[in-house]
């Protein structure tokens, strides 16, 4: 449900799922990190604070292919 | 995509966008040494960027508006700049000026310490003299001439129960009146058909006698 709210750019529903499900989210971020990621990768799709705020709970269980695709983002 | 245009046209809040980056950079270059280089690249960029932002906004109340605004977890941008040291965004003009202005306050802070002291304030200014008492008024062995007791607001229910009582007593008085009134009319009847007849018995027996 979360990789198809961010898929479909219901960013608020991905939020509350974020925060309701955290535990499960932080297990699952193999899955879900790379959605997010590819949404922000896209010009047309700019930063928002959903997003980061996201990004930002899910960031302790980054694994390392995460956070090199994210800083590639922010390099390009 | 970290352009000024970028932040300023994209979002609400730009500086909040520069400090949850900022955030989630310095947490990933704790969790991944390798990648410290090319984060604080990323970082300069960023810090650039954002003074940038600051210098196109000329407004003190926006930016004021936008240091203060929470995220989802109830962090200001200011507690973002605190935990995360930004202190060249801290020397910043405009923000120097909104955060000078926070510190000042605009509640009016004179006046004698002891004013602040609700007891000292009773003791010393408060006049009773001058002013009505409540509980002087209201003592219960004083006449109440003016003081009228108000509805209650289930007072209607009251006058209900007391009109179906009031309703029921009357059936009960009108029940009794009608077996009461049944009883003598009944007996009246008995009495006048004996009497009656005793009436004609006695005028046969002065027939008899008379005949």
């Amino acid at each position: 449900m979360f990789t198809q709210a961010t898929k479909m750019n219901i960013e608020p529903m991905a939020l509350m799922l974020a925060l309701e499900f955290e535990s499960v989210l932080l297990r699952t971020t193999q899955v879900v990190v790379p959605v997010l990621l590819s949404r922000l990768e896209q010009k047309d799709l700019s930063f928002n604070e959903m997003k980061l705020f996201i990004l930002q709970r899910l960031q302790r269980s980054f694994h390392f292919r995460h956070a090199d695709t994210f800083v590639q983002i922010l390099e390009q | 995509m970290l352009t000024p245009d970028g932040f300023v046209f994209n979002n609400t809040n730009p500086l909040m966008i520069a400090v949850l980056l900022t955030d989630i950079l310095q947490k990933i270059q704790l969790q991944f040494r390798s990648l410290a280089l090319r984060i604080n690249f990323i970082l300069e960029e960023l810090q650039a960027d954002l003074f940038v932002v600051l210098e196109h906004m000329q407004r003190p109340k926006e930016i004021e508006s936008m240091l203060k605004q929470e995220d989802f977890a109830g962090k200001t941008v200011l507690q973002y700049v605190a935990e995360l040291k930004l202190f060249d965004f801290l020397q910043n003009n405009h923000v120097n000026r909104v955060v000078n202005q926070m510190w000042e306050s605009k509640a009016d802070v004179g006046g004698s310490l002891f004013e602040l002291s609700t007891s000292y304030y009773l003791v010393s200014e408060n006049q009773l003299t001058f002013r009505e008492d409540n509980e002087v008024r209201k003592r219960f062995y004083l006449n109440r001439k003016n003081e009228r007791p108000l509805p209650h607001r289930f007072t209607f229910a009251v006058w209900k129960k007391s009109m179906s009582l009031r309703y029921f007593i009357e059936s009960l008085i009108f029940f009794g009146c009608l077996l009461f009134f049944q009883y003598f009319v009944s007996d009246f009847n008995k009495k006048l058909s004996l009497s009656i007849r005793e009436i004609k018995e006695f005028e046969g027996i002065s027939d008899a006698i008379l005949a």
